[in-house]
């Protein structure tokens, strides 16, 4: 029960901070919003990857990596794992959520899907964020084509 | 059974801005068993309207409707805590008359939700609290895009809503 109002007190400030930074901004800097909210998460993704793994061993490449953004730090942040990951096997991954969690009360198929992005901004810097702190740089954005699903595609960057 | 003709209040106001804690919503679902729902906020516009057999018609507009609607509740609840001989547990919950019934739920919030039915059905109020905690909290106080006191046009609500109360054993199988 203490794990579900946690979720709950988390959606709420989620949602909260993207209708306040939207709200701030001036009219000449309505596109840095969505930049503002992926460096935030960024921030929290760096910090939360140093928690999560404080037990665990060091990962083998970059496909284990992957694996466990999928498994534990998507059921860590969003109580589910990834549906679908997929790669090319030349540093381009994508990962599907069909019931993504913060997309599941807005809408479950065309309405509202313009305002999806702002929502999906802090996620994806929340990935880039851990995956950097993980070693790997990227870069990484997210699609909807149809609510609640949604795919991030995160691209490796070999210097 | 069917009833013969079930009345259905039902009215969609314009939502206006709400400062204090006295509006209703008012989600009225006439069961045929339900025949219409309505969701009534505090200060009297009605966030949702929705009906399932609703019969006949009444000759005024929706907004009169509603603002009816309002009138009647307020004005039963407050007669009804006055009246009562004894200490009030939970207040008005239903009125019956031969052809219908209203039910009636409030939440802490005051957001009041409206219910009519045929006579077949007992006491629906776990009803209405599951729209209320299970529908109405999850699908639009959890929504970013939807506004608290506004008028509902979220999508998901009006198709969860709607499984929600089909899906309830009172609710007759050849309902259209």
């Amino acid at each position: 029960m203490a794990q579900l109002s946690d979720a709950v007190l988390f959606e709420y400030l989620h949602i909260e901070i993207v209708g306040y930074i939207h709200r701030c901004a001036d009219e000449n800097e309505k596109d840095h919003c969505i930049a503002k909210l992926e460096s935030l998460g960024f921030r929290v993704g760096q910090s939360l990857v140093e928690r999560f793994t404080r037990e665990s061993t060091r990962f083998k490449d970059e496909l284990d990596t992957m694996k466990f953004i999928c498994k534990d730090f998507w059921n860590s942040v969003y109580r589910k794992q990834i549906d679908n990951l997929r790669t090319n096997h030349q540093g381009v991954y994508v990962l599907q959520d069909n019931k993504f969690r913060f997309l599941t009360q807005i809408s479950n198929g065309k309405q509202y899907m313009d305002v999806a992005p702002k929502f999906l901004a802090f996620p994806c810097g929340m990935i880039r964020g851990a995956l950097a702190n993980l070693g790997v740089n990227s870069v990484v954005t997210a699609e909807v084509s149809a609510m609640p699903a949604c795919k991030f595609q995160i691209q490796i960057q070999r210097t | 059974m069917e009833s013969e003709d079930e009345e259905e209040l039902v009215s969609s106001d314009d939502n206006e801005k709400l400062c204090d804690r006295s509006d209703t919503a008012y989600v009225t679902n006439h069961l045929a068993l339900p025949a219409s729902c309505r969701i009534l906020v505090r200060n009297g516009t009605c966030l949702y309207y929705t009906e399932w057999n609703r019969k006949t018609h009444l000759s005024m507009s929706k907004d009169e409707e509603f603002k009816l609607m309002y009138g009647m509740i307020f004005s039963i609840k407050s007669f009804v805590s006055r009246i009562s001989p004894y200490d009030l547990k939970d207040g008005f919950l239903n009125f019956k008359t031969s052809k219908y019934k209203l039910h009636f739920y409030e939440t802490p919030s005051g957001l009041k939700l409206v219910m009519n039915t045929d006579l077949t059905a007992g006491n629906i109020r776990d009803v209405l609290h599951q729209i209320y905690s299970n529908i109405y909290v999850e699908y639009i106080v959890k929504n970013p895009m939807c506004e608290l006191g506004v008028p509902i046009k979220s999508e998901l609500f009006k198709t969860k809503l709607d499984d929600y109360i089909r899906g309830l054993s009172v609710f007759p199988m050849k309902l259209s």
